[in-house]
């Protein structure tokens, strides 16, 4: 079982109900008592175990490893964290792997890491504000804002359960049940969605035949008097957080679409432009599958999540290039379907990205502003969760035998032509100009700690 | 034709090292701008990789892998005649090369430091350089060809077509023919008969003594196998292991991960160098080396048709037992990053990995040789990172294709001419 109290609320919950979110990326001022700020802030935190689904606001509490290094834990304890969680996603290698480029990022770059990222959820602008200005009294003279996301969910339509990303698709439809954690509420997704727990939060057994996931402990001469960290294990009960900050140029975007759609004599084809933008994502905007739906939209919600890519094995619904088939390939990644599960498995995430910058009025015209997606994901190992499934699945130019080809909609490291293949019979499509309309503009890894892991840190500042 | 590998270990000058490094990066940071050697007059290499073994013994040694069509002479000759320069550059640095020497010495003393390789595998049997090539452009120009081909609903069509458009350029004319095929006589080698002559013998041998004393003689060499399996589960229980360290502590050193990880996806191919030491005693110098002829023999015989044992992705990978048995050299040319090649490794072929590196000091604990081991995921990721030698320089010949890609072009050819109807053209147009 899961120890739902000292877990933080964001692991385990979307927060659906609360469609404000601010991102405060923060570093600690000079001299300043971080660990006090921590004590302080640590009962105000939104904990899995005591949701109150009345709540106005939560709060969740990430820190990057700089954070870690600057409340004063001593050498030998860092260096029992993951190599790439201590060089962080700007460092040049990873970013070669990741195909980012972090010289022309806004935030994260190596000289000018985030310590802390604070974010704030509130159900309404109202006590969004209200608790944003609270928090910012408290950290006053502690933390410095580098810099804040504000961010508010779009229902796709109104009194949809679902929110739509600025290209206007529905997202955060693929999410992994947890193994153990409310079966109830887990949808009837089939096996290869059914997954261990260790693959989220550390020192839970994850998918490698119940092994536990290295997780950051104490060395001496750091010690725990108090006996707050059981085995002076830090990470029990925390989970490795993913945050990018992707900036998405829907103008663009919809503007190649409608290029690649247009009718010979150059006026546009609005049903071939949403049955191609379908193709380059593998859903519909609703949502809807094209491997399980290849002509239209208007799915049963229940099937969104519920569906595989063996019933199109040729890839004639959904491309092997789409999006969706590139990030989760599902029970279709070898050539044995349960050899495919039991790998897919060992690579996913818990996604909590949430868009921010207000919706385009038009798609087609660029109003000059500046809106994205906060990609935020959970995981126990990132190197083999969210790097691989980037360099493996994503960015792979020869993804399920595909050629120099990457993601339609990120892109990838080598791909120039931007070349797209859509399988038909009797002979596929191929389309070049498919460039990326998504640009990365920050981005860093942190760490959501436990109580248990808080209430250590702030012990050692009194 | 059949590909051939060479393993050549040569002695370096330690006070030369340095240069040497130098020399290798500068040529492997841009192997295709450099001008010190014409990889693209070598036609007959498929990959090359020099690594700089500082630890050797009994001092530094610079490995050279080569992956090559034909007999290992013609390659030799090639490599002398057309690269001679850049050899000079790199072996000026390395004891008894002789530098002035004619094309012949420099033969010779390539020729003479070759070390055995135990296992070479080859993922595409019998394909040359020259054809994966051919086989690349071939396609290229049918996907340009339909690109601008009028829309069409009859497969046959479709096909037909194809065809045409081959037929119509010559520069195409080569693709008229089948590829040549690799036959199971190339496949085979002497010592395959050799060995299966022994094992018959020694099993059914004793017969001519009458059956009783062959069932003694069976029942003799099932204890002595028992023995020798119970010697093998006490060294493994006892042998040291990374297994006896916190996972969190066994993490390989972050500088070192660094360097390695800086020369690491630039292509969508990657290279990977490693050096384990073999544990001590005849014991278990003997069982690796079993165990290394015995994948040899699998890969040659069952997986050179693309896949070995389930892993797409290798291209070339070979092992060899270096320095007297104390060393196990591991060379790799690869699609994808390290860490899909690895995780492939985990979940597809965990046992045979297992059975060679369990005879490696500090190897994830195994059980029965082929249990455990890489299953120890985090572990094993480690351990292979540790392992790790630097890769100064390496070559791909076609960086941007992958094994099923060099696999799907082989079969669009191999099916382009003759009839092909119902499900069999409808697979073939999906090649594409």
């Amino acid at each position: 079982m899961i120890d739902a109290q000292e877990v933080q609320g964001m692991v385990l919950s979307g927060y659906a109900r609360q469609p404000f979110a601010t991102y405060l990326f923060l570093t600690a001022c000079d001299g300043a008592n971080v660990a006090g700020w921590i004590a302080g802030i640590r009962d105000r935190i939104t904990w899995a175990g005591k949701f109150d689904r009345e709540r106005p606001t939560s709060i969740n509490i990430a820190l990057s490893y700089k954070g870690f290094e600057r409340l004063g834990l001593g050498a030998e304890t860092l260096s029992t964290f993951p190599l790439e969680f201590i060089g962080d996603m700007s460092d040049p290698a990873r970013a070669q792997m990741l195909g980012d480029d972090p010289d022309t990022w806004l935030w994260g770059k190596p000289d000018h890491r985030i310590h802390i990222l604070l974010i704030l959820f509130a159900r309404d602008a109202n006590a969004s504000a209200q608790l944003l200005a609270a928090e910012r009294r408290l950290f006053q003279g502690v933390l410095n804002e580098v810099l804040v996301i504000e961010s508010q969910t779009f229902p796709f339509k109104a009194g949809s359960k679902f929110n739509h990303e600025h290209f206007g698709f529905v997202d955060g439809l693929s999410q992994p049940d947890i193994k153990d954690y409310r079966p109830e509420k887990h949808g009837a997704n089939g096996p290869g969605n059914d997954i261990s727990a260790g693959e989220f939060i550390l020192g839970y057994p994850n998918e490698y035949f119940g092994q536990i996931t290295a997780s950051p402990h104490l060395r001496a001469p750091d010690s725990d008097p108090a006996g707050i960290l059981p085995g002076g294990d830090m990470g029990r009960n925390g989970s490795y957080f993913v945050v990018r900050q992707m900036e998405q140029d829907v103008a663009g975007f919809w503007g190649m679409i409608r290029s690649q759609c247009a009718h010979p004599d150059g006026s546009p084809d609005a049903a071939a432009e949403e049955a191609f933008a379908a193709k380059i994502i593998g859903r519909w905007r609703d949502g809807t599958p094209v491997a399980i739906s290849p002509d239209h939209d208007g799915e049963d919600p229940a099937r969104l999540n519920n569906f595989g890519f063996a019933t199109d094995p040729n890839g004639n619904g959904c491309p092997f290039g789409a999006h969706i088939r590139r990030a989760n390939p599902r029970e279709t990644l070898l050539a044995d379907k349960k050899d495919s599960i039991t790998t897919t498995k060992r690579h996913r995430m818990v996604r909590r990205g949430r868009p921010y910058g207000q919706p385009i009025a038009d798609r087609f015209s660029d109003d000059g502003q500046s809106r994205g997606i906060v990609f935020a994901a959970l995981n126990a190992n990132i190197e083999r969760q969210f790097e691989f499934i980037q360099q493996a699945w994503i960015s792979s130019p020869s993804f399920a035998g595909l050629y120099d080809q990457a993601d339609p909609m990120l892109g990838g490291r080598t791909q120039v032509a931007g070349t797209f293949t859509i399988p038909k019979c009797p002979v596929r499509e191929s389309r070049t100009g498919i460039l990326p309309h998504v640009t990365v503009k920050g981005g860093a890894y942190f760490f959501l700690p436990s109580y248990a892991a808080l209430r250590y840190l702030s012990s050692r500042g009194a | 034709m059949k590909q051939g590998g060479l393993t050549i270990l040569s002695p370096i000058e330690p006070a030369q090292i340095a240069d040497l490094n130098a020399v290798l990066r500068e040529i492997g940071d841009n192997v295709r701008k450099q001008v010190h050697i014409p990889f693209r007059e070598l036609t007959l290499l498929h990959f090359a990789s020099w690594v700089v073994f500082a630890d050797g013994a009994p001092g530094p040694q610079l490995i050279f892998e080569s992956n090559f069509d034909g007999p290992p002479e013609g390659f030799l000759r090639q490599l002398v005649e057309r690269a001679r320069s850049g050899l000079d550059d790199i072996y000026r640095h390395c004891v008894g090369f002789p530098i002035r020497g004619s094309a012949a010495a420099v033969f010779q003393y390539l020729h003479a430091h070759v070390v055995y390789t135990d296992t070479f595998y080859v993922s595409c049997g019998g394909f040359t350089q020259t054809q994966v090539q051919q086989e690349d452009e071939l396609r290229l120009q049918i996907e340009t060809f339909l690109g601008s081909m009028p829309v069409e609903k009859d497969p046959a069509a479709v096909r037909r077509n194809i065809q045409q458009f081959v037929e119509s350029q010559p520069a195409l004319a080569w693709a008229r023919q089948p590829a040549q095929p690799y036959t199971f006589l190339e496949r085979a080698r002497g010592r395959d008969v050799v060995i299966f002559v022994c094992i018959v013998v020694g099993l059914f041998g004793p017969l001519v003594l009458g059956w009783k004393l062959w069932l003694a003689w069976l029942a003799f060499l099932v204890v002595v196998f028992l023995i020798l399996l119970v010697i093998l589960r006490r060294k493994e229980e006892t042998d040291t292991s990374i297994s006896d360290t916190p996972v969190e502590d066994a993490q390989p050193g972050a500088t070192a991960v660094e360097e390695l990880v800086s020369r690491e996806n630039r292509l969508p191919q990657n290279h990977l160098a490693s050096i384990t030491t073999v544990k001590p005693g005849p014991f278990r110098f003997v069982l690796l080396k079993v165990v290394l002829a015995a994948i040899e023999f699998l890969g040659r015989i069952e997986f050179y048709k693309g896949s070995l044992g389930g892993i797409p992705s290798i291209h070339f990978a070979r092992w060899a037992v270096i320095n007297d048995g104390k060393y196990l050299l591991f060379l790799s040319n690869f699609d994808g990053s390290w860490e899909h090649y690895l995780g492939e490794f985990i979940d597809q072929a965990a046992g045979g990995l297992t059975a060679v590196w369990s005879n490696a000091v500090n190897f994830p604990r195994t059980r029965f040789l082929v249990k455990g081991g890489a299953t120890d995921e985090q572990r094993f990721k480690s351990y292979g990172r540790m392992a790790q030698l630097y890769t100064q320089l390496w070559y791909s010949a076609y960086p941007f294709l992958s094994v099923v890609n060099v696999q799907n072009n082989a079969a669009i050819r191999a099916q382009l001419w003759g009839q092909l109807d119902g499900a069999k053209l409808e697979a073939w147009l999906r090649r594409f």
